[in-house]
Formats: structure tokens, C-alpha cells, sequence
């Protein structure tokens, strides 16, 4: 239709302070793609041009805002030699971590994406997207945050463990996932993607304010830090309760944060001056079993989000389940695009 | 701007871009600033390299070469960042003029308004190509203006899309003699409801000595634009900001030209084409910023001129050009120097931003004057004659002419140019640029590029060089 602004229009004007015909809708797709085209999450989390067309498949069907490349967050992790168990119908999990004994740390080096583990496959789906529809769909790769990867090389318990015991060696592993997530980041910039800061592991519901702050806190700011080198918009996604994180988040530097169980008024007065906000529809509500109204959710979502002073994009909490409702799902994107700004150009 | 000393000058891709990039020191990053009149402003660094406006949708960045210096890797942050540049201005509460159709000989009279910048819609016609997409022809067709209209219908679908430019405070456009596919994307961008100030282009009889009634002519319209911009900036016209505007729109043209001169008189290629082209494209409307424009154009004139002086440049590149009508596609710039060939002179239409302005006088008899030195408002001779100047002034050994497939007075001014230039025993090829997305026709165009930069070559060997 004449006029219509297209989702990279959109996104574009959200970064440069501007206010759209109205806000992205931009649900968390990621292996819920899968299940739309129609293959195993094997074969989507090994195989970048399955994972492209999934992606292209599901957005053609749903219309949402932005394609995700994004298998599981021990991507990095893996590629650095820690076993995952990849499933048919379940996202990939851990199967034995490479970092079973502290002394094995210095042998641990940033991986390649180019050829280590499935990092290849990401960059295949990347370049796939971009070349066939970056120009109106902007392409977003999920990263996982060096806390988080971290976990994945010694095993989650293991870490907490030693954030209280050993200190210093779970500083060492930071260090590393660090390069590592620069490193991945990177490649996936230059193949035409925007990092998702994805970090799960250093959520309220996992660790605590204190924890948060000496162990995850750093290294998410030296992340975002490179970044902001290349002026590039950086989105951090932490899903479960980040409501006591919120002024760290801030403190972190990035520019859009996409948050899940945190109440969007409390994170509109905290820090919607300073940054955009992502979010956040409680995934369960696509969810068979649940009675929520997607259609009220979402109206309520989208009247307390979109006064936010610095933008607002209408997301999901967390990732699409995989078993979602697909009526639930179109209801979601269908409302959210209803939405208008008061100040839009239209 | 600090100076890599020891950088041999070559070529890069984006992948090499984003690696070197590293190496630029923090502080000089924070200091790349445009409108440096608003302090610390945290959107205003512009020092990036190509791949960071590639994420942003820029897909051909992929696929260009960019000079290695720091000075060319400023100039594209500045190039590429001028969309942000003016939403920004206008959040700044600047006023934001566009103009259109052949008016860059207007902006030193839009930028001797205060808190005032100028930015040029028919630029959008790049969009599709560095977007490698279809999106804002698309949207052009919508309204009727189809693949039978030059490319400049780019800017239909900007004004209609509302998402690549703030609503200007003033549109400025030409009617008259001027380009007739742009008058049809106005009339089209006028029905979108956009207030649209007509600005008459006379036509320039090149055999008739009727010099002076076209300058009072424009004299006059000239005065009825300084109204619109008074009433537009509530400022009155002073004479001295507009004099002190000219001062630097003189030192901007001085720039350009004295590159442009390096370029050709070089014994190496010292700069790229594109690089080039976006120097000359400055003048048009100082890519929303012109103090900074000025600065940026300074850099990369020290580091042609300290090139031109060591007799340093690209390798390879032996087979002197010279392009007329700017290529819609940079790629194809790229692809000739990739074949060999270095750019020693153009022809972008854009004549009438080049003279410099009279420092004395009636403000717009000064401008009018200048005014009338376009290509595009007289004779296919005058703009022929322009060419042969620069044949004969770079010793060129052959002219590319890259036309637009639809446009209405390019087709009509190619082949008496090329017979012009076959008279002087200069071989030119001349070819439509093809719209992004059809890869077989534009195999067709790199065909024939390789097979002239052939005969080119075949044709300095025979002569001994």
C-alpha cells in the first residue's frame, strides 16, 4: 500500500530518535521458525540454509518485524569444545562442559567462527537473510553474553560455585567468553547482522544483584563498549525477573533492552529515557493451555509501552515456545500492528 | 585529522575496513563531530567504517572498494551518515531545506540563514542501489511513475515513505529548464500534499547573447527564495552571514576543483573514483553540514595532494578516464578500476555548483551569475565543451558515459557527445545503468566495460605507452 513504512523503515526511524507510523512488532521467532516450516531442530540448529528458510518461511507467514538468528546459547560454548546434546523436537542443552578442572582454562582460545563448532551455520543463515531480505527486514543475531557462555564451558553450577570459591578462574573464563563474543559478533556484523546480547544465565531469576554486578556486569559493558566503537545500536536481552537489575541494566550502556518478567511501567520510569524497551508479552499466553487474552495482553502492553520517552518495540518476554497456538500468535502481531504514535510522519 | 604515514594507498573491501578500524584512536573518534556547534551531542561522531552502515541496510557496501586512508574512511562516515544527520538537525530544531532538481546552486543562500540546512531529495536515486533494492521504485510506481522515468523517482517514493528524510520546513524545486522526469516526480510529490516553491530555471540559448536578461531573470528568482526563507526561519536576509557563507562555499569549490586537478595530473591514481564522485557531490548541498564538509574536504585534499606529490597510488590502475553523467550504481565505478582504469575528469551535470561566487556585490546577482554556468539549463554543446576541456586538460584516453535508461534529456545529449569526443579520437563507451536486482543485464554492461578497457589497452600498446 502507498505510503506504508516496511520494518527496516521502521526500525530505522526507532534508532535515530524518531517516532514510526507505529512501533516494530518484533516477537522472539527463533526455533519456534522450525516448527513453521516444517523441519527437525537438528536440522535447523546445523544447517544455516535450513535455519534462512525457516526464518523466511515464518516471517512470510506472520508477518513480524525483524528475522532472528538464534539457536541456543551454548553456541559459543560449544565451539570452544564443550558437548551439547542436540534434539529433534527441543532446543540443544548441555551434555558435558570442556572445563571440568581449572587448570584447563588456559588452554581454552576464542573460537573461529568461520569453521569452529556450528558457529558457521549462523553466519550461513546471516548471509542468507541479508542477500534476500535485508533491505526491508533487518537481521538480528543472537549472541550470547560471556556470562552466559561461561556457564556453558564449566557447567552452571560449576560457575556459580566458583563466583563464590574461585573468583579469579571464573574471571579467566569471562575473559575468554569475552573475546569470544567479540569475536562472533564480529563475523556476524560484517555478514550483515545487528547483535542480540543474549544472556540468560545472568538473569534475577539465576544469580543476584551482587553476583550480577562483579561477574556479569563488566564484561556485558566491555561487550557493548566494542560495540559502541562501531556506533553500532545494541539490543540486550535478559529474560526472567530482571526487576532488581533494572539500574545495572542501564549501567551496562545499551541502547534497546529486551526484558520479560519486569513491569513495563517500572522499567518505563527507570530507564525509558535512556533506553528503548523491548518487550513483553508472557510467553505462556501462546501456549495452549492458557486462558490469557493475547488480544488484552497485548492492548495493555502496547498503552503502557508506547508512551516510552526513547521508543518502544512490542515483543515477547522470551522466545516463541515452541508448541505456540499459531491463531495465539497472529492475534499478537495482528494487534500490535494496529498501534499508532501520536507524533508519527504518516 | 591525524595521518596514517606510513599507509601504502590501495584499495579495501568492508571486511578490511572493519579490522583497520581498530587501530583508529579512541580520541579521534569522539572528535569526528558534525554540527560541532551543539557540544557532546552523543549521536554526532560520524567516524565509522563501512560496515557499520551496512547493518543498517547499506547492502552494496559489501560488494565496493574504499580508499585505505583516513581521510576517505571520514569522508564516506560523513557521506553515508547524512540521512541521521538531518533528523537530527531538525531535532535540534534546526530548519531543514530540500531542494531539487538541479539547486545546489542555491544552498549558499539556504546556509546564510541561521540554525538553517539544505539536503537534496534527487540523491534518494543512490538508495536503491546501496540498498540493493526495489523498495522506493516500488513505491514510485504506485503513483504511476514507472521504469520509463529516470531513477531520480527514487525520491517520489521518499516523500510518499516518509521515513528517509524529517518533513522539510521548505521544498525548493525547479521548473523550466530543468529536468523533465524530476518535474514529474514533483507534480507527483505536490499531489502528496507537500507545499512545493517553484523555482523558474530559464533556458541558456548558448548562441545568443542574451546573458544579462537571464541574469536578471534569476535575480528575481532568487529574491522570491530569500523571502520563503525568511518567512520559513522568521530571520531576515543579512548580507554579511551570506557573504561569509561564500567565503566557505569558495574554500568547499576551491577544494574540489584543486582534487580534482590532483587526480588528473597525478602520475598514479591517487584516490578512488567514488571517492571522487562523492568530493563532487559535496557541493551540491554540503551533506547537510557545511562547516564540517569543508573539514572533511580539506582532509581528503591533503591526502591526494601528499599522494600526488610522493607519487604514490593505486597499482594497476594505467587507462585514463573520463566519466560523464554519474553512474546511479557506484559498483560500475569500481568495476572499471578494477579493469584498470583511473578516473582523470567527469562530467556529473552538477556544473553549475563548480565557479566560485563573486565576493562583492548584489548577493543575487552574484549567485545568478554563477547560477548560469550550469549544464544542465543550456546547450548539449556547452556540457560537450566541458567534456573536451577535461579530455584535453587530463589527457584521458577514453570517456565512459553511464546513462539512465528512461531519462529524458540524457539519452538525447549521449550521442552528440560521443561524436564529439569520437572527432577526437577519444574511444567512449556508453551504456544505460541497469536497475538493482537484474544480474544478466548488468553482466552485459561488465561485458562491455571488459571489452573496452580491452581495446584501450590493445590500443596503448600499439601507440608504444
Amino acid at each position: 500500500m502507498a505510503g506504508e513504512m516496511n520494518p527496516r523503515e521502521r526500525w530505522g526511524l526507532l534508532l535515530m530518535d524518531e517516532f514510526p507510523d507505529r512501533p516494530p512488532v518484533y516477537p522472539l521467532v527463533t526455533s519456534y521458525a522450525a516448527t513453521v516450516y516444517g523441519c527437525d531442530l537438528i536440522q535447523y540448529c546445523t544447517n544455516g540454509a535450513t535455519l534462512a528458510e525457516a526464518q523466511l518461511t515464518a516471517q512470510r507467514e506472520y508477518g513480524h518485524e525483524g528475522l532472528s538468528v538464534f539457536t541456543d546459547v551454548g553456541i559459543i560454548a560449544e565451539a570452544m569444545g564443550s558437548k551439547y546434546l542436540l534434539r529433534d523436537f527441543e532446543v540443544p542443552i548441555i551434555d558435558r562442559p570442556v572445563i571440568s578442572d581449572y587448570s584447563q582454562i588456559d588452554s581454552l582460545k576464542p573460537p573461529d567462527p568461520g569453521s569452529n563448532g556450528r558457529l558457521p551455520v549462523y553466519l550461513e543463515a546471516i548471509d542468507k537473510l541479508f542477500s534476500t531480505a535485508g533491505d526491508v527486514l533487518p537481521v538480528f543475531a543472537f549472541i550470547p553474553c560471556p556470562f552466559t557462555t561461561a556457564a556453558g564451558l564449566c557447567g552452571v553450577e560449576n560457575l556459580l560455585m566458583n563466583t563464590i570459591t574461585a573468583p579469579e578462574a571464573a574471571h579467566q573464563l569471562l575473559d575468554v567468553s569475552l573475546q569470544a563474543a567479540i569475536r562472533l559478533s564480529d563475523e556476524c556484523i560484517l555478514a550483515g547482522a545487528l547483535p542480540v546480547l543474549v544472556d540468560p544465565l545472568a538473569s534475577g531469576s539465576v544469580i543476584s544483584r551482587k553476583t550480577f554486578s562483579e561477574f556479569a556486569l563488566p564484561d556485558l559493558r566491555r561487550l557493548i563498549s566494542h560495540l559502541h566503537r562501531y556506533d553500532l545500536d545494541v539490543v540486550l536481552h535478559i529474560c526472567g525477573d530482571t526487576s532488581m537489575l533494572v539500574d545495572l541494566i542501564a549501567e551496562t550502556g545499551t541502547d534497546l533492552f529486551s526484558f520479560d518478567k519486569l513491569n513495563i511501567v517500572d522499567a518505563v520510569n527507570s530507564i525509558g529515557d535512556k533506553i528503548r524497551l523491548v518487550g513483553n508479552l508472557p510467553t505462556n499466553g501462546l501456549l495452549e493451555s492458557s486462558e490469557l487474552s493475547i488480544e488484552e495482553i497485548c492492548q495493555d502492553t502496547l498503552e503502557k509501552g508506547i508512551s516510552n520517552p526513547k521508543g518502544f518495540v512490542l515483543s515477547t518476554g522470551c522466545e516463541v515456545p515452541l508448541r505456540s497456538v499459531p491463531e495465539k500468535l497472529h492475534a499478537f502481531i495482528n494487534q500490535g500492528k494496529t498501534a499508532r504514535y501520536e507524533k508519527s510522519p504518516m | 585529522m591525524k595521518a596514517w604515514t606510513d599507509i601504502i594507498p590501495r584499495q579495501i573491501d568492508f571486511r578490511e575496513w572493519h579490522k583497520l578500524f581498530m587501530s583508529i584512536p579512541d580520541d579521534l573518534i569522539d572528535e569526528t563531530r558534525y554540527y560541532r556547534h551543539i557540544p557532546d551531542a552523543e549521536w554526532s561522531r560520524y567516524l565509522f567504517p563501512p560496515s557499520t552502515y551496512l547493518v543498517y541496510g547499506n547492502r552494496l557496501l559489501r560488494k565496493l572498494k574504499f580508499d585505505n586512508s583516513p581521510a576517505a574512511l571520514r569522508l564516506w562516515g560523513f557521506v553515508l551518515s547524512e540521512g541521521e544527520r538531518i533528523y537530527r538537525a531538525r531535532q535540534a530544531g534546526m530548519k531543514v531545506v530540500a531542494v531539487m532538481g538541479d539547486l545546489g546552486a542555491l544552498t549558499p543562500l539556504i546556509y546564510s540563514f541561521p540554525d538553517t540546512v539544505a539536503f537534496y531529495p534527487d540523491c534518494l536515486w543512490w538508495t536503491p542501489f546501496m540498498m540493493e533494492s526495489k523498495v522506493l521504485f516500488d513505491e514510485a510506481a504506485e503513483f504511476g511513475i514507472g521504469e520509463d522515468c529516470c531513477f531520480v523517482r527514487a525520491a517520489l517514493g521518499g516523500f510518499s515513505k516518509r521515513a528517509y528524510f524529517p518533513n522539510p520546513d521548505l521544498n525548493i524545486a525547479t521548473v523550466g529548464a530543468t529536468c523533465d522526469d524530476m518535474a514529474a516526480v514533483l507534480s507527483e510529490v505536490g499531489y502528496l500534499g507537500y507545499d512545493i516553491h517553484y523555482f523558474e530555471l530559464p533556458h541558456r540559448d548558448d548562441n545568443r547573447p542574451d546573458h544579462e536578461e537571464l541574469k536578471q531573470f534569476l535575480i528575481g528568482q532568487y529574491r522570491q527564495v530569500c523571502t520563503e526563507l525568511e518567512s520559513v526561519t522568521g530571520v531576515e536576509f543579512d548580507k554579511d552571514r551570506f557573504f561569509s557563507t561564500v567565503d566557505k562555499v569558495n574554500r568547499l569549490r576551491l577544494y574540489i576543483a584543486e582534487i580534482k586537478q590532483y587526480m588528473r595530473e597525478s602520475e598514479r591514481n591517487p584516490m578512488g573514483g567514488l571517492e571522487l564522485l562523492n568530493a563532487e557531490f559535496a557541493a551540491l548541498s554540503y551533506y547537510g553540514d557545511l562547516d564540517e564538509c569543508i573539514s572533511v574536504l580539506d582532509d581528503l585534499r591533503r591526502t591526494v595532494k601528499s599522494r600526488a606529490e610522493e607519487g604514490s597510488g593505486y597499482n594497476g590502475q594505467l587507462l585514463r578516464l573520463i566519466w560523464v553523467t554519474p553512474p546511479a550504481d557506484p559498483l560500475l565505478m569500481n568495476y572499471i578500476e578494477e579493469l584498470g582504469g583511473r578516473i582523470v575528469g567527469s562530467e556529473y551535470v552538477i556544473n553549475q555548483t563548480t565557479p566560485l561566487i563573486g565576493g562583492e556585490g548584489d548577493p543575487f546577482e552574484l549567485l545568478a551569475e554563477a547560477h548560469l554556468n550550469g549544464s544542465l539549463m543550456g546547450s548539449t554543446q556547452f556540457r560537450t565543451e566541458l567534456i573536451l576541456k577535461q579530455v584535453e586538460q587530463s589527457g584521458a584516453e577514453g570517456a565512459v558515459i553511464s546513462g539512465i535508461f528512461g531519462s529524458t534529456h540524457c539519452p538525447y545529449e549521449t550521442v552528440p557527445i560521443i561524436e564529439a569526443l569520437r572527432k577526437r579520437d577519444v574511444p567512449t563507451l556508453a551504456f544505460d545503468v541497469v536497475a538493482p536486482g537484474k544480474i544478466r543485464l548488468q553482466s552485459q554492461v561488465y561485458n562491455r566495460m571488459e571489452a573496452f578497457m580491452e581495446t584501450l589497452m590493445a590500443r596503448r600498446s600499439r601507440c608504444g605507452r
